[in-house]
């Protein structure tokens, strides 16, 4: 008992105890999941305010005598009055390979009830792309593995590629289908052992879909073993009232996705 | 209300009138809002709106706080004391007791907030678990 006692007072010792200095605000008009929130001086753009109960916003608008911000996540339980705090970091999401075969949400936290997420590192989401001249040439073919494409209008790996279609005619299944297909050919090196080989890996960003897409796309990827090596960003239809008004949670996974794979060797 | 922007830019040059080097003239402002009220230009209603809430936010800017668990025996004196050298001369000072707050201070001046309250540890506590 006394060992657990110890065990304790360690961890509380370890606990920073000084008093810290926080930026506070009051939230003057609440709607939307757009807050104007007066005080918070010193609060930069882009910078993340933390809400009562844990709720992250984004400050977008800086005004005189008062701030914008776009609250990601539920904003029901907010009312007029709440006090919140400037965290002093802009918007950043948690990066690295403790993401591959995670659900996430627009600010990287897990959605599929698999534990928190094992990452260290964070990468801002607001961040200027690298110029063309800094980038690696494309010298490596990405197979989709469906034959027509491969054929006639072949991928390399750091190209873009738009997938253009009417509804229900396949787009999906052609990025799921590539998605499978490079999860198998990682398997297949890493069978071999090939040390020289990277793997793919494959960051799946469903925006504004409903629950039970999301669900049937998961499961195929599941079943193939291609999970594993991806990472799925979701902003569901019935995330949130915001999701399917203003959407500043279906902007956000376009950042988040693409930076988490500016991350990846 | 809806306040438009010649009378946020009105409600401002206002304000500016009734601020000095030592922070806002009361009795300036009465006088002005007085005048605006007797001679109700156009869009008064919003003038005084916008200027209602400058005020507002600058007595927020000034106003030394202070929370605590129990009722401090000097009232907080000795704290504001060292605020007002620290910051200038408040607006408003406020000595607040909140047992919720179980023990230590909670010192605010106009948005800025140094908690050290048992309270704030333990909610940090419990963040970092």
């Amino acid at each position: 008992m006394s060992g657990i006692v110890a065990e304790i007072e360690a961890e509380i010792g370890k606990l920073k105890s000084e008093v810290t200095k926080k930026h506070t605000g009051r939230i003057r008009e609440i709607g939307d999941g757009v807050a104007k929130i007066e005080g918070l001086s010193g609060v930069a753009l882009n910078e993340m305010i933390e809400f009562p109960g844990g709720v992250t916003g984004l400050a977008l608008n800086l005004e005189e005598t008062e701030v914008g911000a776009i609250i990601i996540g539920d904003f029901t339980h907010l009312k007029e009055g709440d006090e919140v705090k400037a965290t002093g970091k802009l918007l950043q999401v948690p990066v690295g390979k403790g993401l591959l075969g995670r659900v996430v949400d627009a600010l990287g936290a897990p959605l599929d009830g698999k534990g928190p997420i094992k990452s260290k590192e964070s990468y801002p989401v607001e961040k200027i792309a690298p110029g063309i001249i800094k980038r690696q040439s494309v010298n490596q073919p990405l197979q989709t593995g469906i034959l027509a494409i491969d054929a006639m209008i072949p991928i390399g790996r750091g190209q873009r590629e738009l997938i253009i279609g009417d509804r229900a005619t396949g787009k999906t299944t052609v990025a799921i289908d590539t998605i499978i297909n490079q999860a198998r050919i990682n398997q297949l090196n890493e069978k071999l052992g090939d040390q020289s080989f990277r793997p793919v890996y494959s960051i799946y960003v469903a925006v504004g879909q409903k629950n039970s897409s999301l669900a049937r796309t998961l499961a195929v990827l599941e079943e193939t073993g291609a999970l594993a090596y991806t990472i799925v960003v979701a902003a569901n239809a019935s995330d949130s009232a915001t999701s399917s008004t203003w959407l500043p949670l279906q902007v956000v996974p376009w950042a988040n996705g693409s930076w988490i794979t500016e991350w990846m060797p | 209300m809806k306040i438009n922007r010649a009378a946020r830019a009105e409600a401002k040059s206002l304000f500016r009138i009734c601020r000095t080097e030592k922070g806002l003239d009361e009795e300036r402002l009465r006088k002005v809002i007085g005048i605006i009220t007797k001679q109700r230009p156009r869009g008064y209603l919003q003038v005084l709106g916008r200027l209602g809430q400058l005020v507002r936010l600058e007595v927020a800017r000034a106003t030394h706080e202070l929370v605590s668990a129990t009722k401090l025996d000097d009232g907080g004196k000795a704290i504001f004391g060292v605020l007002e050298k620290h910051f200038g001369k408040p607006l408003e000072q406020r000595a607040e007791v909140r047992p919720e707050v179980l023990g230590g201070l909670r010192i605010r001046v106009g948005s800025d907030v140094w908690d050290a309250t048992i309270r704030g540890r333990l909610e940090a506590l419990a963040r970092s678990a």
